[in-house]
């Protein structure tokens, strides 16, 4: 019996402890679930809308997109980090000469790097309009365009601007035109160096310079001639927007447009002649292909010798190897129908487009063959959405 | 113990005397039985058909914890806004796209017949094939918004054009035409008040589903009222579970008892409880939610527990009296009544606990469970002893025979050895190393549900195999509604206000269970991206206050009230922000509304984002949260909050009852102790087994608590009669008795629990193995732990509850 006792002693105790602790571990474990998961970001999601991308050297890409969002690739386009932005408001359209870059958007917004794209600056022009495209031929030179005939140049690489407001082309101006003509967005600019330039917009409007910006003229005359020959209107009325412009050399140029719009010039311009045109493809021989009635926004071009690729609605991604005459469907993955605003090559024919939708592809044959970068529940065969 | 001496008529006399008054009150019961056997007749009579009118039924706004400011937020909100109430339909083809003529003409045809469900809120319904969806378009210099499909298309042309507005409207392409084009939603919302799950439920089947679903093109429902009527189509096999749970009863009760009365007697006590229980709820004009009939099972267990206990000791004191019946009734009735009552009342408050929790559902549950268990007492305790009075008395030799059976050797047997010290103390050890293993595993238990799937159901269940599609292509369908609320007239003009719903938009979608969002800042993009030539970069919101101005004037110009009140009220004061989430995984959503609380709290909806914080003005205020997944952040928040409360609530009135019994602190610390570890090695296997604590779950898990706690006391007081100088053979004794008829009902409950397994219903199921595991451990504890302990530990409180009788 005394060994009993002094087990119930002993026991008295452990037992208090094992109370103690049960109700201290209880405690413990009463945490549990309280701590939710933590906060985990994915660098794109469906809702992102990357309105432009352009190739700054070797194989470094940015793109920029809505509420100022800037990415940046050191890899040709399969990874991308996110660059802080100075800017909250949508950029439009970015521009690279060397490791110097602008880019614009809403609110008169532009900003500057002059480190590849790794970090920006915010520049000022005294203007709130909506700034749609950008275009410089070294590191002063540059000129930008947007809302309501907008337009302006820098000789000092943005330090200051000179905003301009483009006068009013009377080709195919008729009495009955509407007020908005005045008021036109010009939605791309080019310029090959510091005096021979392009800017298009609205209603068709295709304007040039031969001196800087000093002077503009109209070239879209030709275009409402073969209209004309066709039994149409000579009224810009008819014309649907232009969003791209690209020359890849003096002479050679090529249009996009609304409704599926193509033009072409093989003389610096002074005659444009159409490719196709809402939905019509009859301005063309041998095509194998019929180019839908959808707005084709951006042309890019992988410096192979009249190989051209555009981009646009519905994921319309058509690719032509004779400067724009004659257009088939590149190869890009299924399942994807939002738009593309944005496509640009290397030297090495290595390309990136970006679209609505957190949209990005990559090719790595100048365009012919794209695949998508990151695209969430684009796959459904995928595993589920957990 | 074919030893054991029986004591003789004079000692048992002298016995009695000591509760004399338990003696003579049984004693006067019999003497009544006309009189008692009439009312409670009568009674159960007038409860049994109030019963009969009870109805099977769910009401959503039951299950909202309705002071929670979440709920507030929906009530105010839901009618315009969209409530919780959802349902999903996806019409699926295998090859090619949907956009065809017969695809389109089908979808079309689908959302006429939802249109028709009883119900259906018919502004918030959101297709392709319905008139609220629009799209925006420029015709003669202003913005029109024509549906989509006026009718179905007829000629390919057409169907062209509807293709191409679906893929370029931001809010219909990737929302209600998948983004990989094969798959097209119907989104209804229902008004909660008019919410009739089954008939929903049948409608939709019949006329929705059915009637269009081919090999190529399949159609797959999900949405809350569509889970419900899966639920009560579920809901019938209750009956077949409960007549196999019966039935095994009875069988076993035949078996222990070896006559017909033993498995009578258990039945008239669960059948009596049941009337009244049901009857009282009916009268209170509560409903039967069919996810809470596990409760009633259990409540029926703990009857039949009892009733077990009185039937093994109503024949042990017949053999005792030698075979003086009204005695023996009179006896087993004095010496059972503490710890019954003890054991019904311990119940009985444990299941009102869940009072506390804001819920109506629970609220009713803990109510008319805890009246449903008081009323055990009425069969066990008012009528126990009359019943016994008309029944024949058992044959004497089965009497004897079942004492010396092999049962009651293998009992025996096990006393004996759990009442040796060494092996107690073993006992102990290995409950504080299983109660220190579960501990590690508790950490995996969620609060809410604790898959993307509705836990409710099995994961092959047709109803989760649809929610899995239609995640797979939508990313997300469960909405979560932010509500803005103005505080002045057009405030939702200013463009720094949308710019904040836009961040708020872009901010909370990079959460990767949240698939897409909506708020009038989109709608706003859209109407300037047609307004400017359809170009992508126009998508956004203009900088200018006349500007936003306009573009409203335009939209809300060509569309009819009814169908954008559902975004905005006329007066551009109360808008909201709406996330389609991927599921509502418990830890998700916390996650989503943290961040969403964080976001709101960080960026005050102001008038002007640009100037210096101290002159800005805040001009509206965020409202949290409606929606599906606003209402369960609010269920889990308010369960987290209330499940340690109740646990401590549960156990608090555990202790104080057993305490105030034995007049002993140690002795309710001791019982509890056993509860305590069961309570931990449930909640492990909850962890384990991924069923988390939601709505549903909470009452089963907190009624559990109080499982076991009358097996500890039937057999510590029996124990405490039994004592006669030496602690260790009383507990021998009272382990002896007591704890075969404590064994055998464990193991007739585990048995007929184990039959929920079967259910479709995966909650029925796991809950019904939760029961049965929780039983088990609960019959461990009180028949290994609590022994062990008196036999270590030799508590004062036994000695003296030996001496002066249980309670003074």
């Amino acid at each position: 019996m005394v060994v009993f006792r002094a087990g119930r002693t002993r026991m008295r105790s452990s037992l208090l402890t094992l109370l103690l602790s049960a109700m201290a571990l209880s405690g413990l474990a009463g945490c549990h679930g309280e701590q939710p998961t933590a906060w985990s970001t994915s660098l794109l999601a469906r809702t992102d809308k990357l309105f432009d991308v352009t190739h700054v050297q070797g194989d470094t890409f940015v793109a920029v997109g809505y509420n100022g969002r800037i990415l940046r690739s050191e890899t040709a386009g399969t990874s991308w980090v996110d660059v802080e932005s100075t800017t909250g408001w949508s950029l439009n359209q970015v521009d690279f000469i060397g490791d110097r870059g602008w880019a614009v958007g809403h609110n008169g917004a532009i900003i500057h790097s002059r480190d590849g794209g790794k970090t920006w600056t915010t520049q000022q022009a005294d203007t709130t309009k909506t700034l749609m495209a950008i275009s410089f031929v070294d590191e002063n030179h540059g000129w930008a365009c947007g809302d309501e005939s907008t337009w302006m140049w820098t000789d000092n690489g943005g330090e200051t601007w000179n905003v301009e407001r483009m006068d009013v082309s009377q080709v195919g101006l008729s009495e009955f035109s509407s007020l908005a003509v005045p008021d036109i967005i010009y939605y791309s600019v080019q310029f090959l160096d510091r005096m021979n330039g392009w800017m298009v917009g609205e209603y068709g409007n295709i304007r040039v310079t031969k001196d800087g910006g000093k002077t503009w003229g109209a070239q879209h005359g030709s275009l409402l001639d073969e209209l004309v020959a066709r039994g149409g209107a000579n009224d810009v009325m008819t014309l649907a927007a232009f969003f791209s412009v690209h020359f890849r050399d003096p002479m050679n140029g090529i249009l996009v447009g609304g409704g599926g719009a193509i033009a072409t010039t093989n003389d610096g311009g002074e005659h444009w002649s159409w490719a196709a045109r809402e939905g019509d493809n009859t301005w063309v021989e041998g095509n194998e292909y019929d180019i839908p009635a959808l707005h084709m926004y951006d042309i890019g071009d992988p410096g192979d010798n009249g190989r051209i690729v555009t981009v646009g609605m519905n994921a319309a991604a058509l690719g032509t190897g004779n400067g724009g005459r004659n257009w088939m469907p590149v190869s890009t993955p299924s399942g994807v129908y939002t738009w593309i605003n944005g496509i640009a090559f290397n030297e090495s024919g290595k390309g990136v487009l970006v679209g609505g939708k957190g949209t990005i592809m990559t090719s790595s044959d100048g365009g012919a063959n794209w695949t998508i970068v990151q695209q969430d529940a684009a796959e459904p065969e995928g595993e589920p959405v957990h | 113990m074919a030893d054991k001496r029986l004591p003789t008529i004079e000692e048992l006399e002298a016995h009695a005397k000591d509760r004399a008054a338990l003696y003579r009150l049984g004693e006067s019961l019999i003497k009544n039985r006309l009189f008692i056997t009439l009312g409670v007749l009568v009674v159960t009579g007038f409860m049994a058909w109030q019963a009969s009118t009870i109805e099977m039924s769910t009401s959503f706004n039951d299950l909202l914890p309705y002071r929670h400011p979440f709920v507030r937020v929906h009530f105010r909100f839901a009618d315009q806004f969209g409530g919780a109430n959802n349902v999903n339909v996806m019409l699926k083809v295998e090859k090619g796209d949907v956009f065809t003529p017969s695809i389109l003409k089908k979808i079309f045809e689908m959302t006429q017949k939802v249109d028709r469900v009883t119900g259906v809120n018919h502004d918030q319904i959101e297709s392709i094939g319905h008139r609220t969806t629009r799209y925006l378009t420029v015709s003669g210099g202003t913005i029109a918004t024509p549906p989509v499909m006026r009718r179905p298309p007829k000629t390919e042309q057409e169907v062209a054009e509807i293709k191409e507005i679906c893929y370029n409207t931001e809010t219909i392409y990737g929302q209600l035409v998948s983004l990989n084009g094969q798959a097209l939603l119907i989104k209804a919302n229902f008004i909660e008040g008019k919410l009739d799950y089954q008939l929903v439920f049948e409608q939709i089947r019949e006329q929705v589903k059915e009637p269009f679903e081919t090999a190529e093109e399949s159609i797959w429902v999900a949405g809350e009222p569509q889970l419900y009527g899966w639920i009560y189509y579920y809901a019938t096999e209750v009956y077949l579970i409960f007549l196999a749970a019966t039935i095994v009863c009875w069988i076993l009760l035949y078996l222990y008892f070896h006559d017909w009365r033993g498995a009578l007697r258990p039945t008239i006590t669960g059948i009596v409880s049941a009337f009244w229980g049901l009857g009282i709820q009916a009268m209170m004009g509560f409903s039967m939610d069919p996810l809470a009939l596990v409760i009633p099972f259990f409540v029926t267990a703990r009857a039949i527990s009892h009733s077990v206990q009185m039937h093994e000791r109503y024949y042990e004191e017949y053999r005792k009296w030698q075979w003086n019946k009204e005695r023996a009734i009179v006896a087993a009735f004095a010496e059972l009544f503490v710890p019954t009552l003890s054991g019904i009342i311990t119940d009985s408050l444990g299941m009102l606990v869940i009072v506390i929790v804001p819920v109506v559902i629970l609220q009713k549950i803990a109510i008319s469970a805890s009246i449903w268990v008081a009323s055990v007492a009425i069969s066990e305790l008012l009528m126990n002893p009359v019943v016994y009075y008309y029944l024949r008395a058992p044959e004497p030799d089965k009497v004897i025979k079942r004492e010396e059976g092999w049962l009651q050797r293998f009992i025996d047997g096990c006393a004996t050895w759990i009442t040796t010290p060494k092996n107690a103390r073993r006992i102990v050890i290995f409950w504080v190393v299983a109660f220190l293993i579960s501990i590690t595993q508790i950490r995996h238990l969620t609060i809410g549900d604790p898959t993307a799937a509705t836990p409710l159901l099995h994961l092959e269940s047709p109803y989760n195999q649809s929610h899995i599609e239609i995640q797979k292509y939508f990313g997300g369908i469960e909405p979560l509604i932010i509500v803005v609320e103005g505080r002045d007239k057009e405030v939702l003009k200013n463009p720094d206000l949308l710019r904040t719903l836009e961040l708020f938009q872009r901010h909370m979608e990079r959460d990767k269970d949240i698939g897409y969002s909506f708020s009038l800042a989109d709608i706003i993009q859209a109407i300037n991206m047609t307004f400017y030539d359809m170009q992508p970069r126009w998508g956004a919101i203009p900088a200018d206050a006349r500007r936003v101005s306009s573009l409203f004037f335009y939209y809300f110009a060509g569309t009819p009230p009814g169908e954008s009140s559902k975004f905005l009220d006329p007066s551009y004061t109360v808008s909201r922000v709406t996330f389609y989430c991927a599921n509502h995984q418990g830890d998700n959503i916390a996650r989503i509304i943290q961040e969403a609380r964080r976001f709101v709290a960080a960026n005050p909806l102001v008038d002007d984002r640009s100037l210096p914080e101290a002159e800005q003005t805040v001009i509206a205020d965020w409202r949290l949260a409606g929606g599906l997944i606003g209402v369960t952040a609010a269920a889990n928040e308010e369960i987290l909050k209330n499940d340690l409360y109740m646990h401590g609530l549960g156990f608090g009135t555990i202790f104080l009852i057993v305490m105030f019994t034995y007049r002993s602190p140690i002795a309710a610390l001791v019982m509890m102790i056993g509860l305590f570890l069961a309570d931990g090695v449930v909640n492990a296997y909850m962890g384990v087994r991924n069923i988390g604590i939601n709505l549903q779950s909470l009452p089963v898990v907190t009624v559990g608590v109080g499982f076991g706690i009358d097996y500890a006391l039937y057999i510590v007081s029996r124990a405490v009669e039994e004592y006669d100088g030496d602690i260790n053979e009383a507990v021998r004794r009272g382990l002896s008795t007591a704890g075969k008829a404590v064994a055998f009902t464990a193991a007739t409950l585990i048995m007929a629990t184990v039959l929920w397994a079967f259910s479709n219903i995966r909650f029925c199921s796991e809950m019904g193995l939760l029961l049965a595991l929780w039983m088990g451990i609960s019959f461990f504890g009180a028949c290994t732990f609590v022994p062990s302990a008196l036999v270590l530990w030799h508590p004062k409180f036994f000695v003296r509850a030996a001496r002066e009788g249980i309670i003074a």
